[in-house]
């Protein structure tokens, strides 16, 4: 099976929200970095820091994070 | 700048104080012996002591006190708006502290068994010495038992199947 790795729409539903990393950090309780590190697919989210930043897009979580 | 980016900010901060304190520290600390040794090839590990180590000692000291200090300020600061200190350690920190300890127990046993072989190559007319049960022993024991029992703590299987 080939390596899947989670990839993600962040950027644009954050442009989309006009939200920047600071706020959307601030809104999901994680410092700017991880918001970066994540958005950069540099870090994977746990289940919880996904759902909660799919919340604040208020969009479904395959919306935001997808597999590829 | 909200309150999560200040107290990032400030850790950062108090981090690379600790870190330059503690650099400077160990090379005022080994330069009266690495020194003099790259110009005769020889470390002198039991040469008496150098003016320069009292320096270290200031350096190590001001470094713990403003440690210290600093980190009393971050602490208060980040008492006084729990949300935001729950953000600073988020996941990927508390992630980055472990790898971080990781290397440190790898560096903490690679440096012991070095500098056992050290011992041994250095006095190596005392090679029985290597079976001594002295300090590098404990130390390794203990990195071992720490580890292997530690391991085995988190990944035991409890309740119902």
């Amino acid at each position: 099976m080939s390596e899947e790795t989670l990839r993600n729409n962040m950027k644009v539903l954050r442009a989309k929200a006009d939200l920047t990393q600071e706020q959307l950090a601030e809104r999901v309780l994680v410092t700017r970095a991880t918001i970066n590190f994540v958005e950069r697919g540099k870090w994977v989210p746990s289940a919880v820091l996904a759902m909660r930043i799919a919340r604040v897009f208020r969009v479904p979580f395959e919306e935001v994070f997808y597999l590829e | 700048m909200n309150t999560i980016e200040k107290l990032t900010r400030m850790r950062r901060r108090i981090l690379w104080i600790v870190l330059a304190g503690t650099a400077a520290a160990t090379v005022l600390l080994l330069s009266p012996i690495v020194l003099p040794g790259l110009r005769t090839r020889w470390l002198d590990l039991d040469r008496s002591p150098d003016p320069i180590w009292y320096g270290a000692f200031v350096v190590w000291a001001l470094t713990v006190a403003v440690f210290a200090v600093t980190f009393l300020l971050y602490k208060r600061k980040a008492r006084k708006d729990p949300g935001s200190k729950a953000a600073v350690d988020d996941e990927r920190i508390r992630t980055d502290w472990l790898r971080a300890y990781r290397i440190a127990f790898l560096t903490v046993t690679g440096l012991a068994v070095v500098l056992k072989l050290f011992d041994v190559v250095y006095a190596f007319r005392l090679i029985r010495a290597f079976l001594l049960p002295d300090r590098t022993w404990l130390i390794l024991a203990g990195a071992v038992l720490s580890l292997v029992g530690s391991f085995l703590y988190f990944s035991r299987e409890t309740g119902d199947e």
